[in-house]
């Protein structure tokens, strides 16, 4: 029996490093489908008026992952972007920068298939667990949920890195703490708009891969300004891995989140 | 496709709650500021509950107007899109405060077939002779 959530049991998780994905592991309702037997009492009514949130369930999952995140001292951060935005590649270079502030950092990273980017980031220095979805294009609480206990010990931070896609994670609250949305600078300004769903829920949105902007016909100024007008909460840094531009702002971001997750959930005594 | 996220615990819910009894009509209230597109959300609904009680069931959508306030003059106006504009200072961005919500609000069932009395006598002198 999962831990977690009851469901399964320990031989099912969802798509962890290898093992087969068995999103729809075990609820009754898959394995039983109609043959549930009919209950023939009760009034012979032709409507049933019910009043059910259907994100409930994942947002009971995200609460609680919320709560077991704050319990073992850890602040989530979930990172969302296209694919190819420079979500991995950051990370990589966010580890040696976060060491040097005595900063230990996990992922929990979700791709349709393969484990590559679990292995770069392990390369790079951190602990990584890959969540393969198959034919989800999202992560959602529940798989985070598994994910994360088969983590070896807690990090200060740890980033779930979503699939790359801009429209459907945006709907899913997976228990973090803060949300960065990375736009690189060759998509073009125009995705803030186009895609706003992902874009209104971004605490911090990265315009990454700076270093290309004197190739291309936009500028700095003219993203800033998509941006802002899209999320005016949201904070709005450039960055570039290559020539490292932006990293001590990025860094200093994680460690104010660090920070403030500290001082609004205190950690308790166990 | 995130929408078959959506249709697994509405079909959940919906077997739940109809224990067995034909579903004609499943009455959805959706937000407009939730991103769903019914169109997705009809066909993730039929994979769910094919062969199911209510495989025949037809989706009605509720669309309900978002809320939000605007960040620069705190202006609260109903939203249709994420994207609408404060009607007060033409400010876009407003934080959202409702509209994200997808509801099961009702089901309707077909018409329930009499059982005649002989067949249920039948059925409890089964029952008390195993």
């Amino acid at each position: 029996m999962c831990a977690t959530c009851g469901c399964g049991n320990d031989a099912e998780h969802v798509g962890i490093e290898g093992q087969e994905l068995t999103a729809q592991h075990e609820h009754a309702f898959w394995t039983e489908g109609s043959s549930r037997p009919t209950n023939q009492e009760g009034g012979g009514h032709d409507h049933k008026t019910l009043e059910i949130d259907v994100l409930s369930v994942n947002n009971q999952n995200a609460q609680k992952n919320r709560q077991a995140f704050h319990a073992h001292g850890i602040t989530a951060i979930q990172v969302l972007s296209s694919p190819g935005s420079g979500k991995t590649t950051l990370l990589e270079h966010t580890v040696g920068r976060l060491q040097k502030d005595q900063i230990t950092m996990g992922v929990l990273v979700g791709d349709q298939r393969t484990d590559q980017d679990a292995e770069r980031l392990r390369q790079a220095g951190c602990e990584a667990k890959q969540i393969t979805t198959g034919s989800v294009c999202h992560l959602d609480a529940h798989m985070v949920a598994h994910a994360a206990q088969h983590l070896s010990s807690w990090p200060d931070i740890l980033f779930i890195e979503n699939v790359g896609n801009l429209i459907c994670p945006a709907l899913f609250d997976l228990g973090e703490d803060a949300r960065v949305v990375l736009l690189s600078v060759t998509e073009g300004e125009d995705k803030p708009v186009k895609y706003a769903d992902m874009f209104v829920t971004a605490d911090l949105v990265l315009v990454t891969k700076v270093d290309l902007l004197p190739y291309l016909d936009v500028s700095w100024e003219r993203f800033y300004q998509v941006i802002q007008e899209v999320n005016p909460g949201a904070k709005i840094l450039p960055i570039s891995v290559k020539t490292g531009e932006g990293m001590g702002e990025w860094i200093a971001w994680l460690l104010w989140q660090k920070e403030r997750a500290r001082l609004t959930h205190p950690l308790s005594t166990h | 496709m995130h929408e078959l996220s959506l249709a697994i615990p509405i079909g959940e819910y919906v077997l739940q709650e109809s224990q067995g009894r034909n579903v004609e009509e499943i009455v959805l209230k959706v937000g407009r500021l939730s991103g769903i597109v019914p169109e997705a959300l009809d066909l993730a609904l039929q994979v769910v509950l094919q062969a199911s009680c209510a495989e025949k069931a037809c989706i009605t959508y509720e669309w309900q107007d978002g809320e939000g306030q605007c960040r620069f003059c705190h202006t609260r106006f109903s939203m249709k899109d994420v994207l609408d504009v404060c009607p007060d200072c033409g400010q876009m961005g407003a934080k959202i405060l409702a509209g994200t919500q997808i509801r099961l609000i009702g089901l309707r069932f077909a018409p329930r077939l009499d059982t005649s009395p002989e067949e249920t006598h039948t059925t409890q002198m089964t029952i008390n002779n195993s």
